[in-house]
């Protein structure tokens, strides 16, 4: 078994079923061709497949037609014509124009030499042969309109007359006219009712139709409430003059078919010589054994298409299987669409059928030898069949993999779509953000709820009521909005909630439990309570630092005011010179003590920023102002400031005492610290509506530290600490420029120390 | 300067050592000390001695400095001075306004407390009655008092050595108590010129001037500088 399910034997298989299926296809098609050869010859001897026969049928049929019912269904059963003198002569003069009757009244019946007919009534029989034994044994009576014979029906082919009945129409109304049509033949009126002194016209059918000169209706008013109306209930049709449509002619109606009265009855008997009947039936006995002849040749190659049938299921099973990997596989032609083998399939096939007489056609026209035709049949034949079984076969492997429909064209857009969907989902609904975000997924609901309502609504407006849409279309996107505006007043809530937060205002909004920004409302209060509580917290602690401050500045004053005191009244005592100059060096410190002390207790102040009262003041008078009152001291230290103030007026929000204390530091510092015999440069200037004071002195010494160190609290620019001061000196303008709302910078370029004060100008 | 001899000054201070030194001060100065730890004992001292100043500190146990002194105040009218280490504008503000003639911060300058001493007893001995003797053509802010008809500034009663230009400003200025003016309208006031300028030349003015008036010229009590702004003779009441 293994050696079948490899790929070698299932393209042996295939070979081999090719070869079968085009051995046996011929044999079929020979046969066949032969039978067809055997009819087309047959068909050509049979007379009564001939024009003459048929002409003569429909001219005799036609006739005996129109002889039956305006003729014979008129006779009483004495042979003399029924009605009113008006109504014979009108059927007599419409006989001798039929050719019906000579001109001496003596009827002509259709001659013929191929057919035996009889036409009649019980009492009156008319036919053009002698045995009229049999007629009515044929049948029962019957209407003019089934025309059958028995023995017509033992016939192969039911259409041996060819009757159509759109060729005969009769027609006759209750006012008077009865019409005939009876195709070649043309049209035939008969009137019951006096025509000579009438105006006459000839209708588009050839009869003449009679009117009065006045365009009325001749019809006397016996007929027309008369005993001949035969069904009351019949529609009529109002016939109008062609040339004056004013002009009412006549009324017709459609005939009664179902009437069964037995004036109506007639029977038609026709039936070909026994010569021409004798040899249709010997053809048709040569055609049944050349029939059986082709079905026995068939029948012997069923074998044949039984083993073919035994490959093709095989290969089927067994294609695409992979003996090495043990499972199926696809073919080469795996990035084919799938659809494009259906299609193949369905155009071979279509094809097939839809070619196969236009191919007859053109192989017969051709004249091409059975032989050749056989072979050529049996080549087109094995390729479309043999190749729609590839196709076929391809789509089983594909079955089989399972690759379907992943593999059609359907099925890739398919994935492409879900793929795309996929990503959409991801980045917008993907799962997790539905679970989480509350919000998109009540949009999410809602809008796939209100596009199914949408459609609905649409449906609604496409199958019934219209004009009530556009309404519900309103309603329906009016109530999408309400709804999501109601969400959004709930995240609009929150926003507010923030903004209070931020602003200060740490009350809890209390909302009910079922709203949807319950939980985030309450995390915000959290947040709210934690932060309320921290900047208590903060504002407790900044209060205790600055009571620690106060506190610890008081208790260090009440000694040092003691210190002060004794030193002081030690320096008025007599002393020995070593004792008088250590109470010197006692005053000194006490002194830098009392400075420190105080520093300490305003930089404590000017962080914790309370008591700062900002008012107008100018920059250039309160520079000016520091400048004068430093005058003694900046004359007493020898060196020389340079002052360049490049406006006039700097009107700033300050406190004025906090600023002066800020110049008056920095000053100092530049005093203290510059190299002697350099000059320290004020330059105050304003620029994109700020004011600028800055201080640029040379160092006296190596700076080692950075701007952000210098600003410490208690660094000092020489790190010995013997000098006066506190250290707190450019803490503490730093300090008081921020408090006042301005910026403090320091900057070390070399030995270049630049302090700058910036303000914003009113 | 005799009345000022022999006058007693009450130094009331939880802090023993500081009423001891200030003690050892002021009677280097010729007054007569009595010593009081906190404010009842302050009130009783107060009953049994004649006082002529006080010394009260604020922070005391059993009666602090600023209840006592509205005791006090219902009493007497003696000057008190507030000895407190507390520094703030606030604190002044509150001990001013509740009965004190003057506030110093601790820790102090013995050479100030002296002449603050001196100052307010001054003007409460010698000046009592020459209150009533003043010119009416006098402007009177705290110790100030400007006599414009002999053009003579007095401080504590004692006359003022002023220079014309100084006399100017300090007109200027006392004529318009509280008023700030800056550099430019001091200059064109007294100068009568068009200013340009003249931050300095009116600065160097108001230096002096303060040297003269001031006790302590750093912490001004009459002649302000308005920082950034200008200059100003603070309205002082009170006094005698």
């Amino acid at each position: 078994m293994n050696v079948l399910k490899k790929k070698s034997a299932r393209v042996i298989a295939f070979l081999l079923s090719t070869a079968l299926f085009s051995a046996s296809a011929f044999i079929c098609i020979n046969a066949w061709k032969n039978y067809d050869t055997k009819l087309n010859s047959l068909s050509e001897k049979e007379f009564t497949n001939g024009h003459e026969y048929q002409n003569e049928l429909n001219s005799v049929m036609n006739k005996l037609w129109l002889f039956g019912n305006m003729y014979v269904r008129n006779l009483d059963s004495e042979g003399s014509l029924k009605g009113s003198q008006f109504y014979q002569k009108s059927v007599i003069s419409n006989m001798k124009k039929a050719g019906l009757m000579d001109s001496k009244g003596n009827l002509t019946l259709p001659e013929s030499t191929l057919f035996n007919y009889a036409i009649g009534t019980n009492e009156n029989i008319f036919s053009n042969f002698d045995n009229k034994i049999d007629f009515y044994k044929l049948s029962e009576p019957q209407t003019y309109e089934i025309v059958r014979t028995a023995n017509l029906n033992a016939y192969p082919w039911e259409h041996y007359f060819s009757w159509n009945s759109y060729e005969f129409n009769w027609y006759d109304n209750n006012h008077g006219m009865e019409y005939y049509y009876a195709g070649s033949l043309g049209g035939y009126a008969v009137f019951d009712y006096d025509t000579s002194k009438l105006k006459s016209y000839t209708d588009e059918l050839g009869a003449t139709v009679y009117l009065n000169e006045d365009g009325s209706s001749p019809i006397p008013s016996e007929f027309i409430s008369g005993s001949k109306t035969k069904n009351n209930s019949y529609d009529t049709t109002i016939l109008y003059d062609e040339n004056d449509s004013s002009k009412i002619i006549g009324y017709s109606s459609e005939p009664d078919y179902t009437s069964n009265g037995s004036e109506l009855m007639f029977n038609l008997y026709v039936r070909p010589i026994d010569s021409v009947i004798e040899e249709r039936e010997s053809i048709s006995q040569e055609m049944k054994t050349a029939e059986n002849k082709m079905l026995d040749i068939w029948i012997k190659t069923i074998p044949l298409w039984a083993v073919f049938a035994i490959l093709v299921i095989y290969i089927l099973i067994a294609g695409g299987y992979n003996v090495n990997s043990g499972k199926y596989q696809m073919d080469i032609l795996k990035n084919v669409w799938s659809e494009l083998f259906v299609v193949l399939i369905v155009v071979l096939a279509t094809g097939c059928v839809l070619t196969v007489d236009f191919y007859y056609e053109t192989c017969s026209n051709l004249n091409i030898s059975n032989t050749s035709f056989n072979a050529i049949t049996t080549a087109i034949f094995t390729v479309t069949v043999m190749t729609a079984f590839l196709a076929l076969n391809t789509l089983v492997i594909r079955l089989k993999c399972k690759q379907l429909i992943a593999s059609s064209f359907i099925g890739k857009v398919f994935k492409y779509i879900k793929k795309k969907f996929n990503q959409v989902e991801e980045r917008i609904i993907n799962k997790e953000k539905l679970k989480n975000n509350i919000f998109i997924r009540r949009f999410t609901i809602r809008t796939i709820v209100f596009t199914i309502i949408g459609i609905m609504t649409v449906m609604i407006g496409i199958f019934a009521a219209v004009e009530i849409v556009p309404f519900l279309a309103i309603a329906v996107i009016w109530a999408f909005y309400a709804l999501n505006c109601k969400d959004l007043n709930e995240i609009t809530k929150l926003a507010k909630h923030i903004s209070d937060i931020s602003s200060g205002d740490y009350s809890p909004v209390i909302i009910e439990k079922e709203n949807i920004i319950y939980n985030m409302t309450e995390n915000l209060n959290n947040i709210s309570k934690g932060i309320e509580v921290n900047v208590e917290k903060q504002i407790r602690s900044e209060r205790m630092k600055i009571d620690l401050v106060t506190n610890v500045s008081h208790d260090l004053k009440t000694p040092l005011t003691s210190i002060i005191s004794y030193v002081d009244l030690l320096s008025a005592e007599e002393l020995s010179p070593a004792a008088a100059d250590y109470v010197k060096v006692l005053e000194q410190k006490t002194e830098r003590l009392r400075v420190i002390v105080a520093d300490l207790f305003d930089l404590a102040k000017a962080t914790s920023k309370n008591d700062i009262q900002l008012e107008k003041i100018d920059a250039v008078v309160l520079t000016n102002q520091v400048l004068c009152d430093l005058e003694d001291k900046i004359k007493n230290s020898g060196k020389k400031i340079r002052t360049d103030m490049k406006s006039e007026k700097a009107p700033i929000m300050a406190e004025g005492k906090k600023l002066y204390r800020v110049l008056q530091n920095i000053i100092d510092n530049a005093l203290k610290y510059s190299l002697d015999s350099t000059r320290i440069y004020l330059k105050l200037y304003c620029e994109n509506n700020k004011v600028f004071i800055e201080l640029k002195n040379t160092a006296s010494y190596e700076m080692t530290f950075t701007p952000d160190e210098i600003m410490e609290r208690f660094t000092r620019g020489d790190e010995s600490r013997t000098t006066e001061g506190s250290g707190l000196g450019l803490s503490i303008a730093k300090s008081f420029t921020e408090a006042c709302g301005g910026r403090f910078s320091v900057k070390i370029d070399g030995d270049i120390f630049l302090t700058s004060i910036d303000f914003d100008l009113l | 300067m005799k009345l000022l001899d022999n006058a007693s000054i009450l130094v009331v201070d939880d802090d023993h050592d500081i009423v001891n030194a200030i003690e050892k001060l002021l009677s280097k100065e010729g007054y007569i000390v009595h010593k009081a730890y906190n404010g009842l004992e302050a009130i009783d001292s107060l009953m049994q001695n004649e006082v002529h100043l006080i010394l009260i500190d604020v922070m005391m146990p059993k009666l602090d400095g600023l209840s006592a002194m509205m005791k006090i105040r219902t009493m007497k009218n003696i000057p008190i001075i507030v000895l407190s280490a507390k520094s703030e504008d606030s604190d002044k503000i509150l001990g001013l306004s509740m009965g004190a003639d003057d506030y110093i911060t601790k820790p102090y300058n013995p050479m100030e407390l002296v002449a603050r001493v001196n100052s307010n007893l001054r003007r409460y001995l010698s000046l009592g009655a020459a209150d009533s003797t003043m010119h009416s053509n006098c402007i009177k802010t705290g110790g100030l008092s400007l006599d414009l008809d002999e053009k003579q500034l007095y401080l504590d009663g004692e006359p003022v050595k002023l220079t014309a230009t100084e006399y100017k400003i300090t007109e200027f200025l006392m004529e318009n108590l509280g008023r700030v003016f800056s550099a430019e309208q001091i200059y064109e006031r007294v100068w009568n010129e068009e200013s340009f300028s003249v931050e300095n030349t009116v600065m160097v003015h108001i230096r002096h001037i303060r040297e003269k008036i001031e006790i302590n010229p750093k912490d001004p009590r009459y002649l302000k500088v308005v920082w950034g702004i200008g200059y100003k003779i603070e309205k002082v009441n009170g006094g005698i």
